[in-house]
């Protein structure tokens, strides 16, 4: 079973509470008033927090890898799709 | 088929190893998700007047508190599943999983309401439309998921906790890349 690592509750807490600072940043960043750099922040934080949850919470961490890098991969093909989306309206604006 | 290997095979089976239908159903979710996230992508830079004019309108603040409602409920599912969690633990971890999910959707309904006299407004395009179609696919997945993590947590077995916490964080993992992309970009 690709269980969570049987030792480590307090892991699992350490990630729940890594995943809610993030999110506090998350929302920070979202108020640069460089709207680009902002969405690069919002969206690596975006990445950040669904790697800890693949690797922690799903249990991904060691015991399946290529699922690891596949869920990530999909987070990054939207992700770049966002960044892609913000820089067409960017030069749209001038 | 001999005695052991069928011995073996059950214990596979018991131990849960073999995942490769559960990773189906996550890709299928992902792959849904994933087109319909493009699709809203590609229509705010077709409609880009529009879709800023509509975001205004959201609330925020009502959605970053969700993703920290899903993020300890996913933490609470994950608890469940760990190795180490005595079986009364991991009904309780569970039971506290889907009450958060519900808080969740009540959460969500309560944003809607204050969102819903904007849909079919020419003013915001298609944003409205789409929104209500992302966030509403998710929000029923969200309340199925609570609802079998309530049934998991009385008809319990660690198979089928370890099947709807991977479930459930796959809804996380969704809301996590949606939240920037609908109220952020």
């Amino acid at each position: 079973m690709s269980s969570v690592d049987p030792s480590n509750p307090r892991r699992l807490t350490f990630a729940w509470l890594a995943l809610l600072a993030l999110s506090g940043a998350s929302a920070f960043a979202a108020q640069l008033s460089w709207p680009v750099i902002g969405l690069v922040f919002v969206l690596g934080l975006a990445f950040l927090k669904v790697r800890l949850v693949a690797r922690d919470f799903m249990g991904l961490r060691g015991s399946n890898p290529t699922m690891l890098r596949a869920l990530l991969c999909w987070c990054l093909v939207l992700a770049l799709g966002a960044l892609a989306r913000t820089l067409v309206v960017s030069v749209a604006a001038g | 088929m001999e005695a052991a290997t069928l011995v073996t095979h059950a214990a596979e089976e018991a131990d849960g190893s073999d995942d490769f239908l559960l990773w189906i159903l996550v890709w299928s979710e992902l792959a849904a998700f994933g087109l319909l996230l493009g699709a809203f992508l590609v229509a705010g830079a077709m409609q880009i007047d529009q879709f800023a004019a509509a975001r205004v309108h959201l609330n925020t603040s009502l959605a970053a508190i969700n993703t920290g409602v899903l993020l300890t409920s996913g933490w609470q599912a994950a608890l469940a599943t760990s190795a180490n969690a005595s079986r009364d633990r991991a009904r309780w971890a569970l039971i506290r999983a889907a009450l958060l999910g519900f808080l969740f959707a009540a959460i969500k309904i309560a944003e809607y309401s204050g969102e819903i006299g904007f849909a079919g407004d020419d003013a915001y395009g298609v944003f409205f439309e789409l929104y209500f179609l992302l966030t509403g696919f998710h929000l029923m997945h969200v309340v199925f998921g609570a609802f079998v993590l309530l049934v998991v947590s009385v008809r319990f077995a660690p198979a089928n906790t370890h099947l709807i916490a991977t479930l459930w964080h796959t809804f996380d993992l969704i809301w996590i890349v949606m939240f920037p992309i609908v109220y952020l970009v």
